[in-house]
């Protein structure tokens, strides 16, 4: 069945799609959507380290993106107005990839696959990375379930419990660095983000708690991922910019169905 | 911040704390702090906005940490924390009855009776955001309540209330203690309406 490269896609598009989808949610929740960015935009510089070095893909990305995400959690714990340095990190990040990955000596690389993703041609092997750090983030989500949304809510009230906000927070960062590992052939560093926040946002008026939430922003993305898959192979456009079509469009109908909704049509 | 009377009965004492200063950058927030809390007491920490009650409260809970002092809690005390306030984002949703599972989950029934003691028994299906000011502190207490603290901590736990409104709080937390038995810390600035209500 995974000789078939589609079934790979498919099942590679459903595994980061679900995943980014529930992490999503405290990314919405936390306002941290800049922060999703700077540490997705720092996978390219990843990107030009593993094809100057001949390491893994994931393990480059996962590195780069884990010290850009360590690195701003360190900066948001003294209290600074971060997000003009978010901006430098993560913009700085970015070019300094781009220029890195054309210094590489006799490779004509085509970033386009590093940026808006390459899922059509994921190996056996990426699919089983894929799904073992999916499978990880929503582990670790789960087992933290309580404790992360009760430091999300009011780190207060996480201290007076017995929870440390700054651990729980710490627990988010790093599996943000995780998920933009193994987004980055699915949906590129630039479209990473997209998929962490849209079916979160879409899933947010239909929903009274915030498990049926991460619940619907899970569905959504996993609609998203497959629907994106078909509709790019049907009008041969790149996969990942379609798979956020896709998820940008569930988005507007969702607006438009709870706007509608709460004017009682 | 003038250094608070500290309890004779130190050794009972549930939550103490001994010469705590506290500094953000170049302010010290508290200087040389003292305090003792035994079982069943409430006390009220009174000043002005700005004198540094809320951050004293935070330290006592573990929210901040001090650069001196220490804070001393009885061995497997509980704490029910009532913030001064809690910003829920609008992208969260979040019924009553959810946010009374929050940190632990309670059966249903210990939830509406917790609403019930706080006043407030109608809520458990509306939307956080959805609740008056009123409303919202009542439920903050009822979250506490439910874990059933040993210590009872509220920062101007009736902001936005009026006064009749902050009158009848203040004498629920007072059956509060009559029925649970905690200490209560609480910190105001309405000292003519804290008077009734507290020992110290």
């Amino acid at each position: 069945m995974l000789d078939d490269f589609m079934i790979r896609a498919g099942l590679a598009a459903l595994g980061v799609a679900m995943a980014a989808a529930v992490l999503g949610c405290f990314v919405v929740w936390r306002r941290m959507a800049y922060f999703g960015d700077a540490t997705a935009h720092a996978a390219v510089l990843g990107v030009a380290m593993a094809l100057m070095f001949g390491w893994s893909i994931f393990a480059d990305v996962g590195l780069v993106a884990l010290t850009m995400a360590v690195l701003i959690y360190g900066l948001t714990g003294r209290g600074q107005a971060v997000d003009t340095i978010l901006g430098v990190l993560s913009h700085g990040a970015l070019a300094t990839g781009l220029v890195a990955v054309t210094l590489i000596p006799g490779q004509r690389v085509d970033l386009d696959a590093y940026l808006f993703g390459d899922v059509l041609t994921v190996t056996r092997m990426d699919v089983a990375i894929i799904w073992a750090g999916a499978a990880l983030v929503m582990g670790v989500l789960w087992s933290h379930w309580t404790a992360l949304l009760t430091a999300t809510l009011n780190p207060d009230l996480a201290s007076a419990s017995g929870i440390n906000p700054r651990r729980e927070h710490l627990i988010l960062t790093l599996l943000l660095a995780a998920v933009v590992a193994v987004a980055i052939k699915v949906v590129g560093a630039l479209l990473i983000t997209a998929l962490l926040i849209i079916p979160a946002a879409a899933a947010r008026g239909f929903t009274r708690t915030p498990e049926q939430m991460a619940g619907l922003a899970a569905v959504l993305g996993g609609i998203s991922a497959v629907g994106g898959l078909r509709v790019a192979v049907m009008l041969d456009t790149p996969v990942g910019p379609t798979i956020v079509c896709v998820a940008a469009a569930l988005f507007a109908v969702g607006t438009v169905v709870t706007k509608l909704r709460s004017v009682g049509v | 911040m003038p250094v608070l009377p500290t309890s004779g009965a130190v050794m009972t004492a549930l939550l103490s704390a001994t010469g705590i200063t506290l500094r953000h950058g170049q302010n010290t927030v508290l200087e040389n702090v003292s305090l003792a809390l035994t079982a069943g007491e409430i006390v009220t920490i009174v000043g002005q906005n700005g004198s540094g009650k809320s951050s004293l409260l935070r330290v006592l809970v573990g929210a901040l940490t001090p650069q001196a002092g220490v804070v001393t809690r009885k061995a497997g005390m509980r704490v029910g924390y009532v913030p001064q306030k809690l910003h829920i984002d609008p992208t969260m949703p979040m019924t009553v009855r959810r946010f009374l599972d929050l940190p632990k989950r309670v059966d249903t029934d210990a939830a509406m009776q917790a609403l019930l003691t706080a006043g407030v028994p109608e809520t458990g299906n509306r939307q956080m955001t959805q609740l008056s000011g009123g409303q919202f502190q009542r439920v903050l207490l009822a979250r506490a309540l439910l874990g059933k603290p040993d210590v009872l901590m509220l920062d101007e736990a009736t902001q936005g209330l009026d006064q009749p409104g902050s009158a009848r709080f203040y004498r629920q937390i007072e059956d509060v203690r009559r029925d649970l038995g905690c200490a209560i810390l609480m910190v105001s600035h309405e000292l003519h309406v804290v008077m009734s209500a507290s020992d110290r």
